[in-house]
């Protein structure tokens, strides 16, 4: 416990180290402009996405270890019960299959762009936000299968997940919907008599939902409607799942209100995610080959649909 | 010598802060290693190497978070000055220290970054749900800070400063 130096050049020490560092965040050197800071970030983040990968794992096997030892009683009646939610979700599934044909087949004679044509690639997630103060996950895949900042990610599901925020070449680091700096242009699905209502959702500080506070005043928004990226935003392709409105706060004066929407997707519980070639304002990507690689799902119409 | 076990022991505490810290959090939060580890550093070698602890550990962290790049580091840096002064004071080392300094310097760390970081404008900080964090988070830190201590301890043991970091007149207290 003894201290070394005189006080005076303890606090000038002190002084330095606080003026170095309230200079990076003034001057806002993010991984993702590019600068040299970027590029020591990306070095860091490629020497231990290994490590994440790891740890990721191990913690999956003890988990489920842990959960197998304590819940069997409730693994058996889970088991049960999805068993037979599996047979009635089937039936749904080839019903809704033939619809998606369907919608397809009609938005192609229309010229319109349709998610499901859109190349992606599958990754599996090997890191959580590392931080308290904001909702990241790193998956196993990166520049090197032609993921870019700025593509969207959709659950397993078609749900959509969040955003690219930094691609290196073996890793890429998404940010999730709910992370307070996530915004994404949405509406909800009309219905009969009242048409859909466009708005922007963003996330919370520490919340598990999105809100929306710019649903036009008179427009019908109800508990239980589904909400989808809109048309209207460049940023993400149109028609993806987003959530399902779970609340809605009047403002006073009847100047608005804020709508709480849950997500679609699992955010706690991903472990695989596809990342859709798709670029912000641009459209899908297109591919040279229609080669079908371990890592990408795409159908060999996937690849030559304009963007 | 031990600049350079201190470094090393920074270095896997920041990937272990990344990597296995996600894994084990409490209602959606995890403890900030970083900090409890500079606490630690702090504590045994002084303010000086302190705040050089929390700076460069600190700024190791931030390169994984997307809050404003310096934000850990200063936290840290100050938490870590402040914390080798305190016990530069200290005549005797009371029962139950290293939770108390998990805690407070928990504490204090996450009001600095939250502070700070709503100043520099990042919309990840603010609000209740940023505070709530911040509580979390610091009781957690106190959890975890007996562990931190007697590792940092088995590290630096038979360590005896000044601090080699810096050449210069010498003052032991």
């Amino acid at each position: 416990m003894a201290v070394t130096g005189g006080p005076g050049r303890r606090r000038l020490i002190l002084a330095l180290l606080i003026l170095t560092a309230v200079t990076l965040i003034a001057v806002g050197g993010r991984r993702e402009d590019g600068g040299s800071l970027g590029v020591v970030g990306r070095a860091a983040h490629s020497v231990v996405a290994p490590v994440q990968a790891a740890a990721s794992s191990a913690a999956r096997s003890v988990g489920d270890w842990w959960s197998g030892l304590t819940d069997a009683g409730d693994l058996r009646r889970d088991n049960r019960r999805l068993r037979q939610r599996i047979t009635a979700l089937e039936g749904k599934v080839r019903a809704s299959d033939q619809a998606r044909t369907e919608v397809r087949e009609l938005k192609r004679l229309l010229g319109l762009d349709d998610i499901f044509e859109v190349a992606r690639v599958n990754a599996r997630v090997i890191g959580r936000n590392p931080g308290n103060f904001s909702s990241t996950i790193t998956v196993d895949r990166g520049t090197d299968e032609g993921i870019v900042a700025g593509m969207p990610v959709v659950a397993p599901d078609g749900a959509l997940v969040g955003r690219v925020l930094e691609a290196g070449s073996r890793y890429a680091v998404i940010r999730l919907i709910t992370d307070p700096e996530y915004a994404v242009g949405v509406e909800t699905s009309g219905r009969a008599g009242a048409p859909s209502a466009t708005g922007t959702a963003k996330g919370r500080v520490g919340g598990a939902d999105l809100v929306v506070e710019d649903f036009e005043p008179v427009s019908a928004v109800k508990t239980g409607d589904r909400v989808e990226t809109s048309p209207l935003s460049t940023s993400d392709p149109p028609d993806m799942a987003v959530g399902r409105v779970t609340r809605i706060d009047e403002l006073p004066g009847g100047i608005g209100r804020n709508v709480r929407i849950e997500p679609f997707a699992d955010l706690a519980g991903l472990d695989v995610v596809a990342v859709l070639l798709w670029k912000p304002g641009l459209g899908p990507v297109v591919r040279p080959t229609t080669t079908t690689t371990s890592t990408t799902v795409a159908r060999s119409t996937t690849t030559t649909s304009g963007g | 010598m031990r600049g350079l076990r201190v470094a090393l022991l920074g270095v896997l505490v920041v990937v272990a802060q990344v990597s296995v810290m996600p894994h084990l959090r409490i209602a959606g939060v995890a403890p900030d290693l970083v900090l409890v580890f500079t606490i630690a550093v702090a504590y045994r070698l002084g303010p000086e190497a302190g705040a050089l602890t929390g700076f460069g550990t600190g700024l190791g962290y931030d390169l994984f978070l997307e809050t404003p790049l310096g934000l850990s580091a200063l936290s840290a840096a100050v938490v870590g000055y402040s914390v080798g002064v305190f016990s530069a004071g200290l005549l005797r080392v009371p029962r139950g220290l290293a939770v108390t300094l998990g805690l407070v310097g928990g504490l204090a760390g996450g009001l600095i970054f939250v502070g700070v970081g709503t100043l520099a404008g990042s919309d990840s900080v603010q609000g209740l749900g940023g505070l709530r964090t911040v509580l979390i988070s610091a009781g957690y830190d106190a959890l975890v800070a007996p562990l931190v201590f007697a590792l940092v301890g088995l590290v630096l043991r038979g360590e005896r400063p000044p601090d080699p970091w810096m050449p210069g007149p010498m003052l032991r207290r």
